[in-house]
């Protein structure tokens, strides 16, 4: 959750009528629109603002405006504000980028503001954006982000910058080529005839010449300083007196002016002045809390300093905001402490504070408590502010307000502990979690006094001992540690209470990965099932998908492949209702697709998966979707047989890989000296295998499986080369062991691979017997879920086995497909009139054709659209050379392929 | 907190200023001492913690308009080093 968009930041700054108009800055500033950017770089008091203000009023051009402040120094909320204010030209910008900045995993900043300004250069209309007061932005991110957006910014916008001082970005290079308007203080310097405009028109003053000559050369044309002066003047009798002793001393100016300007308003208008110069923005019910025992109301002052002069700047078209202009806010400030002494100042903060936190700011309210040195407030306000605070980048702001704060204050205050636990594992930060969660407990428990137990936040309260334990889980997953994580995970689920849904949709999920990474799939399963409802239920849609996606790859790994066809399915489905069609989330979700084509045997589906998938993460996407897509084009690669392929890809993912909870169940090192098995180069792929260290004598864990099944591939090819019967005896003892681990598991594909080589095991040491029986038992884990690839890997043994198997059989579809996987990687087909033959899953469609069923029904089985059916039939038509399903069937019948 | 002195000391800085400013601004400057620096000038004078203090003293300086004109460390008897 963010933090709201302040309209009145967004607000326009109104053109003062009472200021002069200065045409040829205006002018000057008109003929800037032809470039990129327009810089307005001066000290405070120089009048930036207002020039930009007075042009944007008489320029045809439309604006878009932020007044920044030193919280958009974080990128985040910078681009929030970004968005908000291109917002007030055209409604629907953006809107896209907001979902993805609110998501758990937003993607790089270049791809954001890569679809920033591709929606800006669409717009129909000229623009400019100002960014006011851009001195205060630091960050070296936020900067990068301006740079990147000066870099490329559409042909359609003029970007403003107006600061204090030269920001840190390329400026003699614009210079140099020309694309850079600016004007600094010489420029806005009051000239004579400025200054003469403006004290004897404007103001009224009928100053002589000399008199303004002096007030010019005193003030050097700084227009803050002319400005004071002119208050000053206008209610003098002796002007005279005025400008001799003002031109005669070398006083800092403003203090001069500023106590002259003060010596002249009533007491009330000073007490008023010093009292709401505590706070950035004003209007007329915090002034009454600021200044309660005042004559006229706040709003009346307000609006009497406002037609005074008196720098009181407008923030809405509605006269309710008002700031003071920064340097006479400044001012007041330093008199402030002159005025009154430093427990009334914090006796002001804290009106400020209870004024904010009845009127739902509380992060002001906090500001302020802390400022007032009231710490029981602070700590109060600071526990009602973790809620919507929670995420990265805004628990580190919330932790700089709760680290000062005792350890006696937090020991009777057992939710705010518990927050402060989850915000340092929220910024990574492990030490002291433990010892805050057990603070926590302690109230839980009662070993701290009831009546001594201080809790703000009831809501909070009632969740306590469930998000303990979920902090808990998380601290164990971090440390590796599967077992508690899981325990602790379903503590949470028992403790909490019924409808916070988001926590024990989370602690779900962390049973879920965690049952996964130890290989108990059914415990797996079920958690996932229980954390995308309570995910639905909490309108977290973005990690329900990430949890359906995680489900998905679990069934897979359980040898569903139809179900998991259906859950990836499911994702698009979910992404689809999304506001902002935020379909970058699926990439991954295509990926998995990509994954089942191939083991269908389907390569030219699998392209297309792989394709959708690369398209849709072009701009934006997960972290780990690079890594993923690298792999999945490996996996490709080793399906077309281009071995050196693959292990390019493998190599590239490698650089990619970023650290995930979800288990990584093929590691990309085994990945690869599976690879180098099949190239035949053995003693590469023993050497990494040895550093391993894979020991026949332990328990074989789930994660360790698949680097087991490459020992296997590596001992069998050495024993193909020197056949030796201890050997044998290793292999299928080291078969037996990994079998045992799958059947008990029910980790299907696992079992299939080991199968598989065990077939290839007793083939080798010539048991056909043995190998048939074998193969019969891999068929029948194999033929529901139509698995391929896994079998037409090892096409040696396939081609040897098969006719065996099939010689007193009838041929199922499923066989033929198998067979005919076989026959299209270009060995001798048994088809030999079809100049292509058909893939597998042609076949499949065109014997469910034979067999009676529309091109709607055949979709329906298959889960596939039904688009996609026809274009598989007019593939099809064309290798068979005829025009209808009729004709296909018959012809297919002819040639004896089905 | 105790302060890790062991790299660098605090330094005495010298900011010269044009204006007069009263003494009445010391607080705002951090409790740096104020003083006359001659014809139209001030001295801005005091123990800096590090590199963040003194350019939190710049940026005061700059928002309130007043012009630096140098900026030297010294030692306690207020000579530049």
């Amino acid at each position: 959750m963010s933090a709201p968009i302040l309209s009145t930041k967004l607000f326009i700054p109104a053109s003062d009528p009472n200021i002069i108009l200065r045409q040829r800055l205006l002018d000057y500033l008109n003929k800037g629109l032809t470039g990129k950017l327009t810089l307005i770089s001066a000290p405070a008091g120089f009048g930036k603002t207002t020039v930009v203000s007075q042009w944007i009023a008489t320029c045809p051009r439309r604006a878009a405006w932020i007044s920044l402040e030193k919280e958009e120094n974080h990128t985040v909320r910078f681009l929030s504000y970004l968005v908000a204010s291109l917002q007030t030209l055209n409604k629907n910008t953006g809107e896209g980028i907001l979902a993805m900045l609110s998501s758990p995993q937003p993607p790089d900043m270049e791809s954001i503001l890569t679809i920033l300004l591709n929606e800006i250069s669409t717009f129909s209309e000229d623009c400019i954006l100002v960014l006011d007061d851009y001195h205060l932005i630091d960050s070296p991110s936020v900067g990068k982000v301006v740079h990147f957006l000066i870099e490329h910014l559409p042909p359609q916008m003029h970007l403003v910058l107006v600061s204090r001082e030269d920001p840190n970005l390329p400026i003699s290079r614009m210079r140099a080529r020309n694309q850079l308007t600016e004007l600094r203080a010489s420029d806005l310097r009051f000239n004579t005839e400025e200054t003469m405009f403006f004290l004897n028109n404007k103001k009224s003053l009928n100053l002589s010449a000399t008199e303004i000559d002096a007030l010019e050369s005193r003030t050097e044309g700084w227009i803050a300083g002319l400005q004071l002066a002119a208050i000053s003047l206008r209610g003098l009798d002796d002007r005279k007196n005025f400008i001799r002793s003002f031109t005669g001393g070398h006083q800092y100016i403003l203090d001069y002016l500023l106590e002259e300007v003060l010596q002249h308003q009533s007491e009330e208008i000073v007490n008023f002045l010093l009292h709401t110069s505590i706070v950035d923005r004003l209007c007329g019910s915090l002034c009454d809390a600021l200044f309660p025992n005042s004559a006229i109301s706040g709003q009346e002052t307000l609006q009497y300093l406002q037609q005074s002069n008196l720098f009181l700047i407008s923030l809405d078209s509605e006269r309710r905001w008002f700031r003071y202009h920064h340097l006479f806010g400044d001012l007041l400030k330093q008199r402030l402490g002159l005025y009154i002494d430093e427990k009334a100042v914090q006796q002001l903060h804290l009106q400020a504070s209870i004024w904010y936190e009845e009127n739902h700011f509380l992060s002001k309210a906090i500001e302020h408590a802390i400022l007032g040195g009231n710490r029981e407030r602070t700590a109060d306000l600071v526990e009602l502010a973790w809620p919507s605070m929670e995420g990265s980048f805004q628990s580190a702001k919330w932790l700089e307000w709760v680290t000062p704060l005792q350890d006696s204050l937090l020991s009777s205050r057992p939710v705010l502990c518990a927050a402060f636990a989850m915000a340092l594992m929220d910024v990574g930060k492990f030490d002291g979690v433990d010892k805050l969660l057990n603070m926590s407990e302690k109230c839980l428990n009662g070993v701290e006094k009831k009546k001594d137990i201080i809790v703000v936040d009831e809501k909070q309260f009632d969740s306590l001992a469930a998000a303990i334990a979920n902090t808990r889980s998380y601290l164990a997953q971090i440390s590796g540690n599967l077992e508690e994580t899981r325990k602790y995970s379903r503590q949470c689920i028992e403790l909490a209470p019924e409808e916070n849904y988001q926590l024990k949709a989370g602690a779900s999920s962390l049973i879920g990965i965690s049952s996964w990474a130890i290989g108990d799939l059914k415990e797996a399963h079920s958690s996932l099932l229980e954390s995308i409802d309570g995910m639905k239920k909490a309108g977290n849609t973005l990690f329900a998908i990430a949890m359906t996606t995680a489900l998905a790859d679990i069934v897979f790994d359980e040898g569903r492949l139809n179900e998991a066809f259906r859950l990836y399915n499911k994702t698009l489905n979910m992404a689809g209702k999304i506001k902002g069609k935020n379909l970058w989330v699926c990439a991954n979700s295509y990926l998995g697709l990509t994954k089942l084509h191939l083991e269908w045997g389907d390569v030219d589906a699998a392209k297309e998966s792989l394709r959708k998938s690369r398209e849709l993460s072009k701009f934006a996407s997960l972290e780990n979707t690079p890594y993923l897509t690298a792999l999945a084009q490996a996996t490709l690669q080793e399906s077309l047989d281009d071995l050196e392929g693959a292990e390019k890809w493998l190599i590239n993912a490698e650089e990619l890989y970023m650290i995930n909870p979800a288990p990584n169940v093929r590691p990309i090192d085994a990945l690869k000296t599976s690879i180098w098995i099949r190239q035949g180069k053995l003693k590469e792929a023993a050497a990494q295998i040895e550093r391993k260290g894979l020991s026949l004598d332990e328990e074989i864990p789930f994660l360790s499986c698949f680097d087991y099944i490459v020992y296997g591939k590596l001992l069998l090819a050495e024993y193909a080369q020197k056949p030796d019967e201890n050997k044998h005896h290793i292999i299928m003892k080291l078969l037996q062991k990994l079998q045992r681990a799958a059947e008990q598991g029910e980790w299907n594909i696992i079992l299939t691979e080991v199968l598989v080589q065990k077939l290839i095991a007793h083939d080798l040491h010539n048991d056909i017997e043995k190998a048939l029986k074998v193969f019969k038992s891999i068929i029948s884990i194999t033929e529901p879920e139509s698995l391929i690839r896994l079998l037409v890997a090892e096409k040696h043994i396939l081609k040897k086995v098969l006719p065996l198997y099939t010689q007193d059989r009838e041929k199922s579809a499923y066989l033929i497909k198998l067979q005919s996987a076989l026959d299209h990687n270009g060995t001798s087909s048994r088809d030999q009139t079809l100049s292509e033959p058909l893939s597998p899953r042609e076949l499949e469609i065109l014997l469910l054709i034979s067999q009676g069923f529309s091109n709607k029904e055949i979709a329906e089985r298959l889960y596939l659209a039904l688009t996609t059916i026809k274009g598989y039939n007019q593939r099809m038509f064309l290798k068979l050379d005829v025009q209808r399903r009729t004709e296909a069937v018959a012809k297919a019948r002819e040639l004896g392929i089905i | 907190m105790e302060k890790n002195n062991k790299y660098r000391e605090t330094m005495i800085y010298q900011f010269r200023v044009e204006g007069l400013i009263s003494s009445k601004w010391s607080e705002w400057f951090e409790g740096l001492s104020l003083s006359s620096g001659g014809h139209n000038q001030t001295l801005i004078t005091g123990a800096i913690d590090d590199q963040a203090a003194l350019y939190g003293i710049l940026r005061k300086l700059r928002d309130l308009g007043i012009p630096l004109i140098s900026l030297f460390p010294v030692n306690k008897k207020g000579e530049k080093l």
